[in-house]
């Protein structure tokens, strides 16, 4: 290749480069930030305004907040600031002249306001004045998020005045008290054409407004007291969905009561509603037969990803509507198989968030492995979050592994201390079925309760029994095993003068309880301590338990890396 | 604008049609880099239409250092072939860059580096690079008292002590 550039030629014409003026103080010469233009200024600033929590930060002293201390740097940025009226927009509630304040500042701008509980006010304001004053235009309303208002009529203005920029609404407990005649105040509104997102809970809505909306990208309900007609129906004018979420469980406080719903509804019949663009369906505490109709109602394409909590009744058999319908989901009727061969990992863990209802969320969103451990498993991993207490939930994992969906699974996680407890070999029994090709069974976050003799307990090491060690030694009668992953376990000691370690029960005991046949050949395998707050001992009884051990990994707690050969 | 000086209509050899560009940086280096990276630049591509118009290839000055360049031409090599929203002309804007993790670690780098590769950025209408710095400066002061702000970016607090206190103080009492 010719250039026919000379340097000089170039150089000659060029303009004055924008990085030339490197910051000095020393020579008080000034900071690159005050000569970049203003145009980057502003976009700095608005990752400052997008960023900020917006739920909860009028609870937050107001000095905290970013946006108010980039005015107070210098002359330039409180100007470039001042001018920008998108940086304003975000109201905040804490009191009326704030919020008289900022939008004077965001001028024409629509407004966004995001407001945690109004009656929670940890010692500020209140802020029901601000939100009525927001609200008393609502034509700049954009966005508008608010929790607690707590059967106030607060969104009154609402109802006559359009909010023709409206697109995100989401309410919390709006109307949970009744009026007078004891009838509910359903949120009811004018016209709300560009209206996207809409999440509505312990909120009654009126079903004329609510049959209205159309094109919606973003539902969620739950409370809401609308007949489950009346949601396909606006379903079926909402092509676009990407997220639906819907609750169908019983309100228990007659008092708390918003409505009906919809499980008290059968599904309508109607044409099946064909939702092409749904990423996410998630229906929550519904029992089997209205979450069979449901799915098989709404057309989705076959990589949605679906969430789902079952809703037991007294008087059905829990292990049977777990299984129908996750047979439901993994084979849905009239549709392909979903991209579940590609699953590799097998995750199971206690759904401990759940209240009081006894039900099984299923996971197939890699979004919501979010905290498992970071080691490979959550690729391509199904996850199972679980709070079933009385049904065998060794059978239930023996199916989930002998379903063709899950068939490429060679990994299995078990996050869990309730109900697969390590003392009891019978609850990993599954593992020992030789047409599953477990390769890799991985422990996560257990607490090894070690019984401790405390004749001489101030000594080292102290001599204790493991109550879960017998399990150990079974492992490598696993017909595939290769490596056995202990991730942030730990070790509680349970000292006392009277301590007795547990029945102990020899290996040949434990096999033929769990019938494995003399004949399985014994496995070597590899132990992995990662981030464990184990000690020496405790690898000492793993690595007699594995039986031959290539490699231990101790990382949590800094010590060296054990080998054993 | 940069000046263009004249340059051969060259391809890079072995690989087809490719063609390449001449970069001349402030510091007077000349870079030479293939027109399927730069094209995430709204700038060159501009440039290089401009080319197609008049049948003749150019170098093009740019008024940063070759240093900044590179680390430029880095970015814009990481992500040949990828579509980024940010960076299409036909796409709505988003209202927020999404965060890459590439660029988290290939932004790690001192507080002046980093102005001079949004400026680039900038000049070079490179939206997507643009994002990831800007939001890599408001991390940087995210959170931070006023004074805190000054010292990490360098502003020097230019108020008199009346104007310290208003207009805007009004907000942060």
């Amino acid at each position: 290749m010719v250039v026919n550039a000379s340097a000089s030629a170039v150089h000659g014409a060029r303009t004055a480069p924008l990085d030339a003026a490197v910051w000095m103080p020393q020579l008080h010469q000034p900071s690159p930030f005050t000569l970049i233009p203003v145009e980057i200024v502003l976009h700095i600033f608005s990752f400052h305004a997008l960023r900020e929590e917006l739920s909860g930060i009028d609870d937050q002293p107001l000095s905290t907040c970013t946006v108010f201390s980039i005015t107070q740097v210098c002359r330039r940025w409180r100007q470039i600031a001042l001018d920008f009226p998108r940086l304003w927009n975000r109201v905040l509630l804490y009191n009326t002249s704030v919020t008289t304040e900022l939008l004077a500042r965001s001028q024409s701008a629509p407004i966004v306001v995001h407001a945690s509980s109004l009656l929670r006010t940890n010692g500020l304001p209140s802020k029901l004045e601000s939100l009525t004053l927001v609200l008393q235009d609502p034509r700049r309303l954009q966005e508008l998020v608010i929790r607690g208002i707590q059967g106030e009529n607060y969104l009154n203005p609402l109802k006559t005045i359009p909010a023709p920029l409206l697109e995100v609404l989401h309410l919390f407990s709006y109307t949970s008290r009744h009026n007078g005649n004891g009838d509910n105040i359903p949120l009811s509104m004018a016209n709300t054409p560009t209206l996207r997102s809409l999440s509505l809970t312990s909120s009654a809505v009126d079903q004329d407004w609510f049959r209205s909306l159309s094109n919606l990208t973003s539902l969620e309900l739950r409370k809401h007291g609308l007949p489950l007609g009346v949601i396909m129906e606006v379903l079926s004018k909402s092509p676009h969905l990407t997220y639906f979420r819907i609750y169908f469980e019983q309100d228990e406080d007659e008092d708390e009561e918003v409505g009906g719903h919809p499980g008290s509804a059968s599904i309508p019949e109607q044409p099946s509603i064909e939702l092409p663009h749904l990423e996410q369906l998630c229906v929550m505490e519904v029992n089997t037969a209205h979450f069979a109709a449901l799915l098989a109602h709404i057309q989705i394409p076959i990589n949605t990803r679906l969430c789902a909590t079952l809703l037991f009744e007294p008087q059905e058999r829990i292990d049977d509507l777990v299984m129908a319908s996750l047979i439901h989901y993994l084979a849905p009727p009239g549709a392909a198989q979903r991209s579940g061969p590609h699953w590799r990992t097998l995750c199971v863990r206690d759904y401990m968030e759940g209240g009081d209802f006894r039900g099984a969320t299923f996971f197939a969103n890699p979004e919501e492995t979010k905290g498992f451990p970071d080691n490979g498993w959550k690729d391509n991993a199904f996850l199972l979050d679980m709070e079933i207490l009385d049904f065998d939930i060794v059978a239930f994992l023996e199916f989930m592994l002998s379903q063709p969906l899950l068939s490429a699974v060679d990994t299995v996680v078990l996050q869990t201390t309730v109900f697969l407890p390590l003392s009891e070999p019978d609850s990993l029994r599954f593992l020992f079925n030789p047409s599953l090709h477990i390769k890799t069974l991985v422990l996560f976050g257990y607490t090894f309760v070690v019984h401790c003799e405390a004749i001489k307990w101030e000594e080292e090491p102290p001599e204790y029994a493991l109550a879960h060690w017998e399990v150990f030694r079974l492992l490598h009668r696993m017909p595939y095993l290769e490596r056995l992953v202990l991730n942030r376990c730990h070790v509680k000691r349970r000292w006392a003068r009277d301590a007795r370690p547990p029945s102990a029960r020899t290996a040949n005991e434990q096999c033929e309880r769990l019938r494995l046949a003399d004949s399985q050949a014994q496995r070597a395998f590899a132990v992995e301590i990662v981030d464990c707050d184990v000690d020496e001992a405790l690898v000492q009884k793993l690595w007699r338990a594995a039986g031959s051990v290539g490699k231990w990994d101790a990382g949590w707690d800094k010590k060296p890396s054990h080998r054993r050969t | 604008m940069p000046t263009i000086v004249s340059v051969d209509d060259s391809t890079v050899p072995g690989e087809g049609s490719s063609r390449l560009l001449l970069l001349v940086s402030s510091d007077n280096k000349h870079i030479v880099v293939e027109e399927d990276i730069m094209s995430r630049s709204r700038f060159i591509s501009k440039q290089v239409e401009g080319f197609e118009a008049t049948s003749q290839r150019h170098a093009i000055l740019l008024p940063f250092s070759s240093f900044v360049l590179n680390k430029v031409i880095e970015y814009c090599s990481h992500y040949r072939g990828y579509y980024l929203l940010e960076d299409d002309p036909d796409a709505a804007p988003p209202g927020r860059s999404p965060v890459r993790e590439w660029d988290q670690e290939f932004l790690d780098v001192d507080r002046n580096m980093l102005l001079r590769i949004i400026k680039a950025a900038h000049y070079l209408e490179i939206k997507s690079l643009v994002g990831s710095c800007a939001r890599a400066i408001a991390d940087m002061i995210r959170g931070k008292t006023t004074e805190e702000m000054r010292e990490i970016l360098g502003v020097e607090n230019d108020f008199t002590p009346e104007e310290e206190h208003s207009p805007s103080s009004k907000c942060t009492g």
